[in-house]
């Protein structure tokens, strides 16, 4: 069901039937876990590895990242859909960019 | 070159989204943010896996970086596009366009069974035969 007039913000209607809204913050929140949970397990192992500081510092990020996305979903609740507002788009962006970041940094540590 | 100058300037310069057509229905934007959600973790595992390999399986040949490192690059690219892969398909929605096809998927499915190929002539290269 979809309403409201053309050029507004976005407003969800009451009936969200196919709770669309509430697995995309799961979503959201899923990706918030995976990248914290992924991060931390990372850090422990190469830790246990006495893998070089570098390496560390890059799993650090993915908790960082990852707290960042779970923050976001908290609010992506309220916002519907929430990427396609200005603070969702800079949500997404920054998970995005900061990812890639991340991957260029473990191709210079590793190579 | 004037005119592929202008091109490339045109598609840099893109009108934003929200003056692009109409809203589509919330269901399919909603689907289109799960779907870029989902390619951010795909591209994730790459990453996090391309870093395991190389970090702490240095007994492979090459410290594991001949595996880890197209992971990780494959990750790095799956990051990149994914946030494009998006707006494409918000923007065909909203103009009632058919949605762009991606190569996207072929892409993972050729690097991640390359990657299992790579992996398993490692480890049998790397096994002990003794």
């Amino acid at each position: 069901v979809s309403d409201g007039p053309v050029g507004e913000e976005p407003v969800l209607p009451v009936e969200d039937v196919g709770l669309a809204r509430e697995r995309t913050a799961l979503a959201w929140s899923r990706t918030g876990l995976s990248f914290a949970a992924g991060g931390a397990v990372l850090l422990g192992l190469l830790d246990e590895a006495d893998a070089g500081t570098g390496s560390l510092w890059l799993a650090v990020a993915l908790v960082v990242l990852g707290s960042l996305a779970w923050c976001w979903a908290w609010r992506s609740a309220d916002v519907a859909p929430a990427i396609t507002t200005r603070s969702g788009r800079a949500a997404a962006t920054t998970l995005a960019a900061g990812l890639a970041a991340v991957a260029v940094a473990a191709i210079v540590v590793q190579a | 070159l004037d005119g592929g100058v202008a091109s490339w300037w045109g598609r840099r310069r893109r009108t934003p989204l929200e003056d692009v057509g109409i809203r589509p229905d919330y269901r399919f934007s909603f689907a289109n943010e799960r779907t870029f959600l989902a390619w951010i973790r795909t591209a994730l595992a790459l990453v996090g896996g391309g870093v395991a390999v190389g970090e702490l399986l240095p007994d492979l040949p090459a410290g594991g970086r001949v595996l880890g490192l197209p992971l990780i690059a494959l990750g790095a690219l799956i990051a990149l596009t994914s946030l494009r892969r998006w707006e494409q398909s918000e923007r065909a929605m909203r103009l009632g366009d058919p949605l762009t096809h991606s190569w996207l998927q072929r892409v993972v499915a050729l690097g991640v069974g390359t990657a299992a190929v790579i992996a398993a002539v490692l480890v049998a290269v790397g096994a002990d035969p003794g």
